[in-house]
Parts: C-alpha cells; structure tokens; sequence
C-alpha cells in the first residue's frame, strides 16, 4: 500500500523547495541548488553538502530517484546522475501545497475579521 | 581550492563518497566557477558557506542509517539505498574479525601511547611516541576503507576520559588501571562487533554503554583506592578492595 502523503509534512522550506524545483522535470544536483535559491528569492542557499545531506533523505523516502544519464554526455563538469520527482513526491508536494493553503486561508480569514 | 575540497571529502564514509563523491565535487566546482564569474568577494562567500556546512554533513552520514534515521553502524550492514550499489564483499568484511581488529587499533595504540610502560627503558618511550604519531593516521585509514565508523572511533576515545584521573600517580598504578580500561573497552568493541553480526542493534549499543561505564567506575575507584591507601599497595588491592 502507498504510503499516505500527508504523513510526510509538513516539509522544511529547503524540501518543500527541493521538491517544487523538480516538479517540471529532472535535474541536476546543481541545478537544484541554483533553483532553489531563485525560487526562495535568495533566502535558501544551500551548500553542496547540505544540498546531498537532504537529497539522501529524499531518496531514503522515495519522494525523488535518481536517475542515469544513459550514457549521454551531461556537458562539461555537469554530474551525470540526475534527480526527478517520484509520483509519492508529486503527491507529497501537493498536499503540502493544500496544507499551506489552508493556512493562509484561515490567517486572512482571521485577519478580515480583526480588521472588521 | 577544488583540490582541497577534493581532499576534504575523504572524510566522509567511503560507500557514500563512492556514490556521491564525483557530485559533490562537480557541485562544488560549478559552484566556484559562478562565484568567480561574480568576483572574488562572491567566491569567498561560497567557500566559507561551503566549509562551515561540511562538519555537520559528514558526522551526519556517518551516523546516518539511511532509511531509518540515526544508527550507525547496523546501517553498513543492511542493504538500503545507494548501499546496493557497494560490492558484496565489503559489506561482509564490516563485523568482521578484521573489521573487529581495525576498530581495536586506534584504543590500543591510545593505551601504548599513554600508559608509560617501563619509562626506564628507552624502546617503550620510543614505541609510545610512535604509538602517539600513528593514532591519527590510523583512525583517518580505518574509517577512509569503511573498517570502523564513527561511533566506535569516538569510543576509542573514551581512555581520554579517565586520564585525569591518573595525575601524579606513580607510573606501574598507571599502567595496570589504564591496561584493565583498555580491557574492558577491547570487549566492548568485540561485543558491539559481534553482535552487529547478528544484526542485534540495541545489544551492540547497549555493550558499548555498558563497558563505558564499566572503565569508568573502574578507573575511578582504583584511582581513589590509590590516594587512600597510597604509595607500595599491590595494585590488586586497589583494584578490588572496597
């Protein structure tokens, strides 16, 4: 049985980031990095270290798998292995999306009805 | 700077930087490369970021027991994740009697090292010193070919503990009490070892923190015996006399 994805959150911003930068696709560790730090709009800058150190958290969670670049040449000084979104990731993801949801839902709520 | 990076990732446990060692290091170099591109204040920031994240990271997979959270060694003998891709072989190796006697080395050349065993005779201060001198690269060696880990390293450690213990003690009390520690740990080590073996995790921690224990009451108390009873008591006495 599929394990419920709602066990997984709520994520740590630098996962929930993580995740969200492999959503469109695969990636390289390095792109992930860069990523991230554009999506957070520079407020999560993850060292390589720090950045592997969650990524071996993800795999051991099966949210990403990495993948192999069969053989193709990456470009020069880019990894050959690659990450990409599982579909309990995918899932996990949205339902931290959901959960955030629903908070900003009940702080504007809450804040509508001080202001009234 | 990406040659001392390089270096600098030997320190961690060697299946993972077999699997992810040519990552990171590309990660890294891109890394810099970019910064550089910004100016050198920019590549500075990078390096410090990337040096101060490093420690935690490597005592992190050392500890790490992928899948499961934190245990240790349990973790080298279980297949998980980027573990599958290790030959066999090697995995057999941890537990084993090799594997045992590479963990025992750095605790005992501790105890050549400081137990000052006849300090008229000058082969024992020259083997100390030599003793001294090979602890590091010893343990730097054991834990680069994944014979011991980093638990069982900091335990080796343990005789520091109890050294305070032996100041301005005369030299044969020193030796006797610092040789039954080291004893006393040596079957801890065999007994986390072995029961690592049979894949028993709680009773391979659980000796551990025993035979700790158990060097350190004992050292106490034949220390303690020592300024009580002083100078010219058979050593036997201050070991079991209550």
């Amino acid at each position: 049985m599929s394990p419920d994805p709602v066990s997984y959150l709520p994520l740590t911003e630098p996962t929930f980031y993580i995740l969200l930068s492999l959503a469109p696709g695969r990636k390289h560790g390095y792109a992930i990095m860069k990523d991230v730090r554009g999506l957070s709009r520079e407020r999560v800058n993850l060292s390589t270290s720090t950045l592997y150190t969650a990524v071996g958290r993800l795999l051991d969670q099966e949210l990403i798998e990495r993948l192999d670049d069969g053989g193709q040449d990456p470009g020069p000084g880019l990894p050959r292995k690659s990450y990409a979104l599982t579909d309990l990731g995918r899932r996990v993801l949205e339902a931290e999306m959901v959960r955030l949801q629903g908070m900003v839902k009940e702080a504007r709520l809450r804040l509508r009805e001080d202001g009234a | 700077m990406k040659k001392f990076y390089s270096l600098l990732l030997y320190l961690f446990p060697k299946p993972y930087r077999d699997e992810y060692g040519d990552e990171l290091q590309a990660v890294f170099d891109l890394s810099l490369e970019d910064a550089a591109q910004a100016g050198k204040f920019e590549v500075v920031k990078v390096v410090v970021s990337e040096l101060a994240a490093l420690p935690a990271a490597i005592i992190h997979e050392h500890l790490r027991k992928p899948g499961h959270g934190w245990v240790t060694q349990a973790s080298i003998l279980e297949k998980s994740s980027y573990m599958k891709t290790i030959p066999k072989i090697e995995w057999e190796e941890l537990g084993s009697w090799k594997a045992t006697l590479a963990s025992l080395l750095p605790l005992w050349l501790f105890f050549f090292a400081f137990a000052n065993i006849s300090p008229g005779l000058e082969i024992f201060e020259i083997l100390a010193l030599i003793a001294f001198y090979l602890i590091i690269p010893v343990c730097i060696v054991s834990l680069w070919k994944g014979w011991m880990t980093f638990d069982l390293l900091l335990y080796s450690f343990f005789p520091i503990t109890t050294i305070f213990l032996f100041d301005e003690m005369d030299w044969s009390y020193r030796t006797f009490i610092l040789l039954s520690c080291t004893l006393i740990l040596t079957v801890g080590i065999v007994g986390y070892q072995r029961s690592l073996n049979k894949d028993s995790v709680t009773l391979a921690w659980l000796t551990l923190l025993l035979t700790a224990i158990a060097a350190w009451i004992f050292a106490s108390h034949a220390a303690q015996n020592y300024w009580q009873m002083g100078n010219g008591t058979p050593w036997w006495i201050l070991f079991f006399s209550f």
